[in-house]
C-alpha cells in the first residue's frame, strides 16, 4: 500500500466528527447548528458518491480520529461509504487530529479500508497505513515531509474586497497592500517552494472555504484550484458546508456548480504539463525558509509573485550552482553568510557579471561601496563585471525589498509582462524543448472580471493559444519592437496562453 | 479678525489678496501672444524630425534658444507603466511618442544644446526615469543616443539634490502661492514641454500646459505626503490636488485659500495655470500623430478610439499653443465652464491668460502651417477610429 501521486484528492466532511465541528466552528460564537449536524449526517450516505461519476476526484479524506468520544462512532459510519466508494476505485485517505494511540488509529483504518493516514507532522513509528504529513505552512520540517504532503493555514484566494460597514461608502473599493494594488490574497509562491525543497514530492494545500450562510460563487472555487494548479500542487477540494447542505438535496444550483466544479479539475488534469514547466526568469532566491528565516522568506517569494517578478528558489543547504547558473542575479535574504564554498562560487558569479543582493557586506575587503540616489538603502560593491548590493541596514521589509531587487535587476530582463494587470495573478512557465511558454492568468477578484489586458513576452511568437476551461482558439501575435504583444479577452477567472516560439 | 488663524492661513489669505487684486489689474492688459506651427506628420517615422525641424524654423529657429543652454524636456509618461490601451503602446495612445521625444532630443542637440535632461514624474517610484521606460516598453537608449548629452531624471522625488525648489507663482498664484518640484525644473535654461494631444476627464484638455502638472512631485502634493516634510518616495498619485481634502506638507509653499472649492473642475485647470506662471514654458510641443480620445489614460468604464489626426504643433507660448490645438480638436479656445469640452471645469487657458502667462485669443495667435480648417478634426466624434494593422510595426 502506497501513496498515489496522482490522486485528486477531496475532502469529504461528514459523519459524527464533522457534526461535531460543524456545531462548534462553523457560526460566529459557535453556536449550535441543527442544519449543519444533519449536512454531516447526510454525506455519510454512499448514494452521494455517484457526484464522483465521471470526475478526476479519486481519492476522499474522510475525518477519522479526533481523540475524543465520536471517533467510534465516525469510523463506524463511514464503513459503508468507503465500502462502496472502493468499489467504485476511489481512495480513502483518514485524517488525524488525535495525538495519542495512532498504531491502533492506524490498524483499525487499513480494516475499514483506508489506504493513508492525514496526520499532523511525521510520525517516528511505522505505522500500518503510509501518512501524509500535514505541516504548517510557516512551520514547515522539510527533511520530514512524506512523499505526499499537506500544508495548512492557507489563504481563501481573492482580492480582499470587504463591504459591511467598514467600507459601507465605497463598496467597490478594496484595502490596498503594500503592492499599491488591491491586496490579493494567493498561495501561488508555495508550490514552488515546496518544489525546490522536496523535488518530486506532491503537494496538496488545504484551503477552507470561509464559513458563510451562502453558497460561495463558483467562481470562487475555480480560482482556488487555479491558484494551486497553476502553481503546481493540488487544492484538497473542500465545500462550503451551504453547498454540502444543497448537494444532499439535489439542488439544481448546487449540481450546476459541482458540475464545473469537477470540470474544472478535469481542465487542468488535462494540461499537466504546464506545472512541469521550468522556472523562467534571471533572479535567484536562496534561504534555508526554515525556523527564524520562514517568515522573511516566505514573504519575499509572495511578494515576488505578487509584482510578477519570476523567481528560481534555491535551498542554502543544496549545492548552489545549478540554481544560479544562466541567471542575472541572486537574493541572499538569510543574514546568515555563505559557507566558503558558496561563498566562492558567488564571488565568481559576481566577477563574470552577475548581482549578489544581500542584507549585509560579506564580499572581499577593500572595496569602497557606492550608492545610488533613487536607491536609498544601499551600498553597492563592484567586483569584477558584476556587484554586490548590501542593505545598510538589513533586510526589513519584504515588500520593499521586492521592489528593489526588481529594480537593481533591471525590468529589462523581465520575460513577460501584463498591462493593467489589475487584480490579477500570472503563473509563467517554460518547457524549453519543445519551444513553448505558458502564461497562466488568474483574476482574484473573480466573479468581477478583469478587461483590457495585454500580455508582453520578450521574444518573438510564431503561434499561441488561448485556454479557458470551456475551449481554446488561436490568439493574434502582435510583433513589436522587442518582444510579441498579445490582445487578452476579459478573465473572469483564469485562462491560459500557450506561446510557440519562434525557431 | 485673525486672533484664530494660524501663521500659515494668514500668508495664505494675504496671497489670495495679492491675487485678487493683480488679476484684476491683469485683465486690464493683453497677454503675450506666441506663434504657433502646425505640421503635418503621417506617422511615427523619420519625417518627425523634418516635420519638427521645420515647425521650429517657424518659430524662428532652436539655435537661438538652446544653444549652449541646459534644456529641460517634460514629457508625459502618465499613471503606471503598465497602463495601455489594448495591445496599443502608450506613446502612440496617451502618452508622448518617444520617437517625438527622440526627433526633439535630436533637434535640440543638432541646435547646440549643451545638455539634454528628459524629465518626468514616474508614477509612485523613485525609480530611474530609464527603468519606468523599459517596464512600459520602451528603450531608453534611443533617447539617449540622439544627442551627445542626454540626462533621464524621474522629477517625482528629491533625487539627487538635497532640497526641492520652491517656485512662487506671480500675483500670488490661483490655488497655492507656489509650488515645490525637483530642482531639474530650475536647473535648467530652457524648459520645454512635449505633451500628447488628448483629452482628460476632468479638465476637459490635456496639452502642454496640463502636461505641467507632472511637474510636482507627489513626495509633496499626494494625500500619502506627511504633514511637515516631503515624503522620501512617492506612494501614490496627486489626489490632493485633485480633490483638496488635506494641504500639503508644511515645507511647501501654503494654500491661497483654505476654502477654496473641493472639486476637481476647480482646482486642476487652477493648479495647472499656476504650475506655467510659475514654471515658464519655453518651448511647448505637442504630438497629435495618434492619439485617442474617451479620457488622459485608458479607462476601461470609458470608450476610447484610437485616433490618427496626424498631427504635430509646436509653439513658444504655451497658451496660445494650447489654444491652436483646442481648434484643431474641434474646440472654441474661448470656451469656458459649461462648455465643450470644459463641461465639468474651469477653462485652465483662460485662468493662465488672466496670470498673464499667454493668450487664447486665436485672432491674435500668428498660426503657421495649414490652416486650422483644413486639419480640424472631431476628438470627441472621430469620423473613424483607427484600426491596428495585422502586422503592425509599433
Amino acid at each position: 500500500m502506497s501513496l498515489n501521486p496522482k490522486w485528486t484528492p477531496m475532502r469529504w466532511r461528514c459523519g459524527p466528527i464533522a457534526a461535531a465541528q460543524s456545531s462548534t466552528t462553523g457560526e460566529p460564537g459557535g453556536r449550535e447548528n441543527a442544519g449543519s449536524r444533519k449536512t454531516a449526517e447526510e454525506w455519510t450516505d454512499p448514494a452521494l458518491l455517484h457526484l464522483l461519476d465521471e470526475t478526476p476526484i479519486n481519492c476522499l479524506l474522510v475525518d477519522w480520529a479526533a481523540g475524543g468520544e465520536a471517533d467510534a462512532a465516525q469510523q463506524k459510519a463511514l464503513l459503508p461509504l468507503i465500502e462502496a466508494g472502493r468499489g467504485n476505485g476511489i481512495s480513502f485517505v483518514g485524517r488525524v487530529t488525535a495525538k495519542e494511540g495512532l498504531f491502533a488509529i492506524a490498524s483499525a483504518g487499513r480494516a475499514a479500508g483506508l489506504e493513508a493516514l492525514l496526520l499532523s507532522g511525521p510520525v517516528s513509528t511505522p505505522l500500518a497505513l503510509p501518512t501524509i504529513a500535514v505541516f504548517a505552512r510557516d512551520k514547515v520540517d522539510w527533511k520530514q515531509v512524506t512523499s505526499i504532503f499537506a500544508l495548512n493555514g492557507n489563504v481563501w484566494p481573492g482580492a480582499e474586497m470587504p463591504g459591511g460597514s467598514q467600507r459601507a461608502n465605497a463598496p467597490d473599493t478594496a484595502p490596498a497592500g503594500p503592492t499599491q494594488d488591491p491586496w490579493v490574497d494567493s498561495n501561488g509562491w508555495v508550490a514552488p517552494l515546496a518544489r525546490c525543497m522536496v523535488p518530486g514530492k506532491t503537494l496538496w494545500l488545504e484551503v477552507d472555504p470561509p464559513a458563510s450562510a451562502k453558497m460561495s460563487p463558483t467562481e470562487r472555487y475555480f480560482l482556488t484550484m487555479a491558484d494551486a494548479r497553476a502553481s503546481g500542487c493540488r487544492w484538497i477540494i473542500d465545500l462550503d458546508e451551504p453547498m454540502r447542505a444543497a448537494l444532499a438535496r439535489h439542488t439544481p444550483e448546487s449540481a450546476a456548480a459541482w458540475n464545473r466544479i469537477a470540470a474544472m479539475s478535469a481542465f487542468f488534469d488535462k494540461h499537466p504539463q504546464w506545472a512541469e514547466c521550468d522556472s523562467v526568469g534571471v533572479l535567484t532566491v536562496v534561504s534555508d525558509f526554515s525556523g527564524d528565516n520562514a517568515a522573511m522568506s516566505n514573504e519575499v517569494l509572495h511578494l515576488l509573485q505578487r509584482l510578477h517578478v519570476p523567481f528560481t528558489v534555491a535551498d542554502r543547504a543544496r549545492p548552489l550552482a545549478p540554481r544560479i547558473a544562466s541567471k542575472q542575479a541572486v537574493l541572499w535574504v538569510d543574514d546568515a553568510e555563505p559557507t566558503a564554498e558558496q561563498h566562492r562560487l558567488l564571488m565568481q558569479f559576481v566577477e563574470q557579471g552577475g548581482m549578489v543582493i544581500a542584507p549585509k557586506y560579506w564580499g572581499p575587503k577593500g572595496i569602497a561601496p557606492q550608492q545610488y540616489d533613487w536607491l536609498f538603502d544601499y551600498n553597492i560593491y563592484p567586483l569584477g563585471k558584476g556587484k554586490i548590493v548590501a542593505a545598510t541596514g538589513g533586510f526589513t521589509d519584504p515588500f520593499q525589498l521586492d521592489r528593489d531587487t526588481h529594480l537593481l535587476v533591471g525590468r529589462k530582463h523581465d520575460p513577460f509582462r501584463l498591462f493593467n494587470p489589475g487584480t490579477t495573478g500570472c503563473f509563467i512557465g517554460s518547457a524549453t524543448a519543445a519551444r513553448q511558454d505558458v502564461v497562466q492568468v488568474l483574476n482574484y477578484n473573480a466573479p468581477q472580471p478583469v478587461d483590457w489586458l495585454t500580455l508582453w513576452v520578450n521574444h518573438a511568437a510564431s503561434a499561441a493559444t488561448l485556454w479557458s476551461i470551456d475551449n481554446s482558439r488561436p490568439l493574434k501575435c502582435v510583433p513589436q519592437n522587442d518582444g510579441t504583444s498579445f490582445d487578452l479577452p476579459p478573465v473572469a477567472v483564469y485562462f491560459a496562453v500557450e506561446i510557440e516560439r519562434r525557431a | 479678525m485673525m486672533a484664530n488663524c494660524s501663521r500659515r492661513e494668514f500668508l495664505a489669505s494675504m496671497a489670495a489678496g495679492v491675487y485678487m487684486t493683480s488679476s484684476r489689474l491683469l485683465k486690464g492688459q493683453e497677454a503675450p501672444a506666441g506663434r504657433v506651427a502646425i505640421g503635418l506628420c503621417p506617422e511615427y517615422n523619420r519625417q518627425i524630425v523634418e516635420v519638427l525641424s521645420k515647425l521650429f524654423d517657424q518659430l524662428g529657429g532652436l539655435e537661438k534658444l538652446v544653444r549652449g543652454k541646459t534644456v529641460a524636456v517634460k514629457i508625459n509618461m502618465t499613471g503606471p507603466a503598465t497602463a495601455r490601451l489594448r495591445y496599443i503602446p502608450q506613446g502612440i495612445t496617451f502618452w508622448s511618442n518617444p520617437q517625438v521625444i527622440g526627433a526633439t532630443v535630436y533637434l535640440l542637440g543638432r541646435a547646440g544644446a549643451r545638455r539634454i535632461r528628459i524629465v518626468e514624474s514616474a508614477w509612485a517610484t523613485t525609480e530611474p526615469l530609464e527603468e519606468f521606460m523599459i517596464e512600459a516598453g520602451w528603450d531608453p537608449r534611443a533617447m539617449q543616443n540622439a544627442a551627445p548629452l542626454v540626462e533621464f531624471k524621474n522629477t517625482n522625488f528629491l533625487g539627487a539634490y538635497k532640497t526641492y525648489a520652491t517656485f512662487m507663482v506671480p500675483h500670488g498664484g490661483l490655488l497655492f502661492t507656489g509650488y515645490d518640484m525637483n530642482r531639474a525644473y530650475r536647473e535648467c535654461d530652457v524648459f520645454v514641454s512635449l505633451a500628447k494631444l488628448k483629452v482628460h476627464s476632468v479638465a476637459g484638455i490635456t496639452l502642454s500646459m496640463k502636461n505641467c502638472f507632472g511637474n510636482i512631485p507627489c513626495t509633496i502634493y499626494s494625500e500619502d505626503a506627511p504633514v511637515d516634510e516631503p515624503a522620501l518616495e512617492p506612494v501614490s498619485g496627486r489626489q490632493l490636488m485633485h480633490v483638496g481634502n488635506r494641504q500639503p506638507p508644511k515645507s511647501a509653499p501654503p494654500a491661497v485659500n483654505l476654502n477654496a472649492p473641493k472639486e476637481g473642475g476647480y482646482r486642476i485647470p487652477r493648479a495647472v495655470a499656476d504650475i506655467v506662471a510659475a514654471r515658464p514654458v519655453d518651448l511647448a510641443v505637442i504630438d497629435g500623430v495618434y492619439t485617442m480620445n474617451g479620457t488622459e489614460i485608458p479607462d476601461p468604464r470609458h470608450v476610447h478610439n484610437w485616433l490618427h489626426p496626424g498631427l504635430l504643433i509646436a509653439g513658444s507660448n504655451c497658451v496660445s499653443t494650447d489654444a491652436v490645438a483646442m481648434a484643431l480638436m474641434g474646440f472654441d479656445p474661448m470656451a469656458d465652464r459649461g462648455t465643450a469640452p470644459f463641461e465639468a471645469s474651469d477653462s485652465m487657458l483662460h485662468l493662465a491668460e488672466d496670470l498673464g502667462v499667454g493668450t487664447r485669443d486665436m485672432s491674435r495667435i500668428d498660426v503657421a502651417g495649414p490652416p486650422i480648417e483644413e486639419v480640424r478634426f472631431d476628438i470627441r466624434h472621430p469620423a473613424a477610429s483607427v484600426v491596428a494593422p495585422e502586422n503592425s510595426s509599433f
